[in-house]
């Protein structure tokens, strides 16, 4: 287990090195050893040799004792020569065949091993079998020095007898320990040369194993390398490596270059890649975020969420010298080694395509909503109706665009410019909501809301209508956009087959008033105010109208319906309570009288509260107490016409601007017209308005001919 | 091109006019209620000076002035001797700070051009078509000149 942990891939290597030196080590105590045996056998050898040369010497010795006896000397050296060369023989031979000491040629005592070659123990036999007698009358000799010369005779004739025998013997025995001797070094050789082949053969294994393998890996790893760097070459996002101190790693994708510039990037900080991109906030952020991350006690899906640089905007430098503003989304995904934490990988996308096809997408549906949405409403209507009403729609906004431009001193100059765009604006929310048109009716709604805020701004000056100005390019282009689907659809509807010639226009052809719209309008406002209405309309003798005239009364009593609505009928329990039949019903008529043409709108509804007309007048300022207590029914009633007077709590696209009745008063003026109202309170009220027959000629005229 | 249209870009313009002003030690320039303009009928008064813009937003953006503001303006600045010369120097001079501001202001998101300037010549002045500008009328003392932004 350790072993494997520690060496892993290296186990094969170690063991082969660890084979090799075992085997050097064998090697060389199997030398040491045979070695001895060697030096043994050669101090074997060189005693056998000794053991021939002492068998002379004895019987040398022997003879000239017995010469010098012969001339009369006492042989005394010759003597002691012989007694010692056979002692030592003799010690000598008895070692070799039982194991024993001796000395050698410097007298030194070694031990000699018995001999053990079968030839070598016949032959130790043979020669002890000879020299035991012999030995015995050297020993008697010895004892009995004096013992005379029949003794010395007989031990020189045994002599003589045996001595080439005993140095046959002895010539064997040298021959024999020699040719063991020879035996082991061979055995010693042999062995040296197969364990110095074995340790050569081992040597060439671990290098052609190892050398292969190394190659191999280096190639896998050379692969591996070469895939990573075509992975890095080719990969569109931006890839790096972050460690602890969040510094850059040596290898990062090639787009990491395209995206921050052709730079080294290796070793730098993460700080610095970002330097003059993100803001500093943003990056002490992000810094706090890839701790978390480098901390193991975070769930890092857990902290997926804090990431501040998933979208953000940059300004790259260009080798042009001028700035790319890109779009770009990091995310921060911890790499794990051995279970640690080891880095932190950094995919950096560029999503400025992206993020301008969402952005595109986003309009595009939009645009799409607008269009299905538009075109919905758009189906319902009569194309020359709303060809008309875009067109004079856009007529009203380019109104809206001279008043704007008049020059005007300030402050009063200005207001007057916001009241006469607010009473344009509504008459087009009015005429929008009539044709249920909703999208113009928000949008004039939302050019309201902005004339009104202008109004309450104190110090107004000429660049706070900046955003009005804008709003109304936007206005226009709704506009634009509606009619390009009024074109489209206006391609589509049959050929209108006009009798006798010439252009149909909307001038031309009397109509009375549009009856659909005003409608719809009611209701939808009913419905949305949570009323319930029934309308009855007589309007035939509109068609005495003439086509300004037409547009003029059509709007006055789209504001006079939405009126009545709002503000005259009750809701139904509210009816109920009063004894009055929950649906209200409002009579839109159109009559002539003698002296001229009535316009009148009448709800059965609460009528107007005088009270509540003097109370809201003084909550507006509009007039002081003492001077509304001095005003005349008719008066106070004429209330609801002043710019800026709603009853409503707050302001919605039907009712609360105060500018509805303004409007209805500005038409009327135009017709050179005169207001009546007839009121009672709880039962009914009925607003109408007269267009002197001095103003219809033109028209009548023009209907007689 | 509302969307364009950003009030902050436009307002960008308004101030770098303003900043002209007070640079010179002028009195206040006073801004009147902007409107729209047909961009196929660009106005012009005698002197014009137009920067010319691309990146994000692509169009242009001029500055024009009848010829006794900016005479009023040379003398108040104590020149003597009012050319034509000086005169164009001038609009070009207020065109250079607009852009100069600009640059300042929208960074990388807008390349401005060094201003162009024309006396007179109003089919000179190219504006993107089919589209409105937004006008921009000034006052200094009695004299009125406009900003017209155009921007696709």
């Amino acid at each position: 287990m350790f072993f494997a942990r520690n060496f892993g891939k290296y186990r094969a290597i170690v063991i082969s090195v660890a084979m090799f030196i075992i085997l050097d080590l064998g090697v060389l105590g199997l030398n040491f050893y045979i070695s001895s045996q060697i030096a043994s056998d050669a101090v074997n050898v060189n005693l056998a040799g000794r053991q021939r040369m002492l068998s002379q010497k004895s019987v040398k010795a022997l003879l000239d004792y017995q010469n010098d006896l012969a001339q009369g000397a006492s042989g005394a050296d010759a003597y002691q020569e012989m007694l010692s060369s056979v002692a030592l023989f003799d010690r000598t031979l008895q070692a070799f065949h039982s194991g024993g000491y001796t000395s050698d040629a410097t007298g030194q005592e070694i031990f000699l091993a018995a001999v053990e070659t079968p030839i070598s123990i016949a032959v130790v036999e043979e020669s002890l079998a000879i020299w035991k007698p012999i030995r015995r009358d050297f020993s008697r000799l010895e004892r009995e020095s004096n013992s005379g010369r029949p003794l010395l005779s007989h031990l020189v004739d045994i002599a003589k007898q045996n001595n080439l025998t005993l140095l046959k013997l002895m010539n064997d025995l040298t021959n024999d320990l020699e040719s063991v001797a020879k035996q082991k070094s061979d055995t010693l050789r042999w062995i040296q040369a197969s364990a110095i082949t074995l340790a050569i053969l081992n040597f060439f294994l671990i290098l052609f194993h190892f050398i292969g393998q190394l190659r191999s890996s280096d190639a896998v790893a050379e692969f591996a390398r070469k895939e990573t760097q075509e992975i890095l070459l080719t990969v569109r996002e931006g890839l790096l490596l972050l460690d602890s101190n969040l510094i850059i790693g040596s290898q990062y994708s090639e787009s990491v270059k395209a995206i921050f510039g052709d730079r080294d990037f290796a070793g730098m900080s993460f700080r610095s890649l970002l330097h003059n991109l993100v803001v500093g906030q943003d990056m002490t952020t992000t810094e706090e975020y890839i701790k978390l991350l480098l901390n193991e006690q975070v769930k890092e899906n857990l902290i997926g969420s804090l990431n501040p640089l998933s979208d953000v905007e940059v300004s790259l430098p260009q080798a042009n010298g001028g700035y790319a503003v890109k779009h770009l989304s990091f995310r921060f995904n911890r790499t794990i080694e051995d279970g640690k934490i080891s880095h932190i990988l950094v995919t950096v996308l560029d999503i400025t395509e992206t993020v301008a096809l969402r952005q595109s997408l986003e309009a595009a549906r939009n645009q799409q909503g607008l269009h299905t949405d538009a075109l919905k409403k758009l189906a319902h209507l009569d194309s020359t109706t709303l060809s008309a009403f875009l067109s004079r729609t856009e007529q009203d906004l380019h109104a809206i665009n001279d008043t704007l431009k008049d020059e005007a001193a300030e402050p009063q100059g200005y207001n007057a410019k916001l009241q006469n765009c607010l009473r344009i604006v509504h008459r087009v929310k009015g005429d929008a909501g009539a044709l249920d048109l909703l999208q113009i009716a928000t949008a004039a709604h939302h050019f309201e809301d902005q004339l009104q805020i202008l109004q309450k701004t104190e110090g107004l000056q000429g660049s706070d209508f900046l955003p009005l100005t804008l709003s109304l390019n936007d206005f226009l282009q709704l506009i634009a956009e509606l009619r390009e689907i009024s074109d489209l659809l206006q391609n589509l509807q049959p050929v209108q087959v006009v009798a006798e010639s010439g252009a149909v226009t909307t001038e031309q052809i009397p109509l009375p008033l549009d009856e659909q719209p005003i409608m719809r309008l009611a209701k939808r406002i009913a419905q949305e105010n949570d009323k319930a209405i029934s309308v009855t309309f007589d309007a035939e003798e509109a068609a005495v109208l003439s086509a300004e005239q037409r547009i003029l009364v059509q709007a006055s009593v789209i504001q006079l319906v939405r009126n009545a609505v709002v503000h005259g009928v009750e809701s139904a329990e509210v009816r109920l309570l009063a004894g009055k039949p929950p649906t209200g019903t409002i009579d839109v008529r159109v009559s002539l009288e003698a002296d001229g043409l009535r316009v009148s709108v009448r709800d059965d509804g609460q009528g107007l509260n005088l009270k509540r007309l003097r109370e809201q007048a003084e909550a507006k300022g509009l007039y002081s107490r003492e001077v509304l207590d001095g005003f005349s029914r008719t008066r106070v009633m004429g209330l609801i016409f002043e710019p800026g007077f709603s009853t409503a709590a707050e302001a919605n696209e039907h009712a609360g601007r105060g500018i509805g009745m303004d409007l209805v008063r500005t038409n009327v003026n135009k017709m050179k017209g005169r207001i009546r109202i007839s009121n009672q309170p709880r039962r009914y009220c009925e607003i109408s308005f007269l267009i002197p027959t001095s103003q219809l000629e033109d028209s009548l005229v023009a209907e007689a001919v | 091109m509302s969307k364009n249209l950003e009030q902050d870009t436009i307002e960008v313009f308004i101030n770098s006019l303003a900043h002209f002003y007070q640079q010179l030690g002028l009195d206040e320039v006073e801004i009147g209620v902007p409107y729209l303009l047909d961009s196929n009928h660009p106005i012009v008064e005698d002197y014009t000076g137009i920067i010319g813009i691309s990146g994000r937003r692509k169009g242009c953006v001029y500055y024009t002035c009848p010829q006794a503001l900016l005479s009023y303006i040379l003398l108040a600045m104590g020149e003597k001797d009012v050319t034509t010369d000086h005169l164009c120097d001038l609009v070009g001079e207020i065109a250079n700070t607009i852009a100069g501001n600009a640059r300042q202001a929208f960074g990388a998101e807008f390349m401005i051009s060094v201003p162009v300037v024309i006396k007179g010549e109003p089919e000179k002045v190219s504006l993107p078509k089919n589209t409105r500008c937004v006008v921009i009328p000034t006052k200094w003392k009695f004299y009125q000149s406009i900003i017209v932004v155009a921007l696709e």
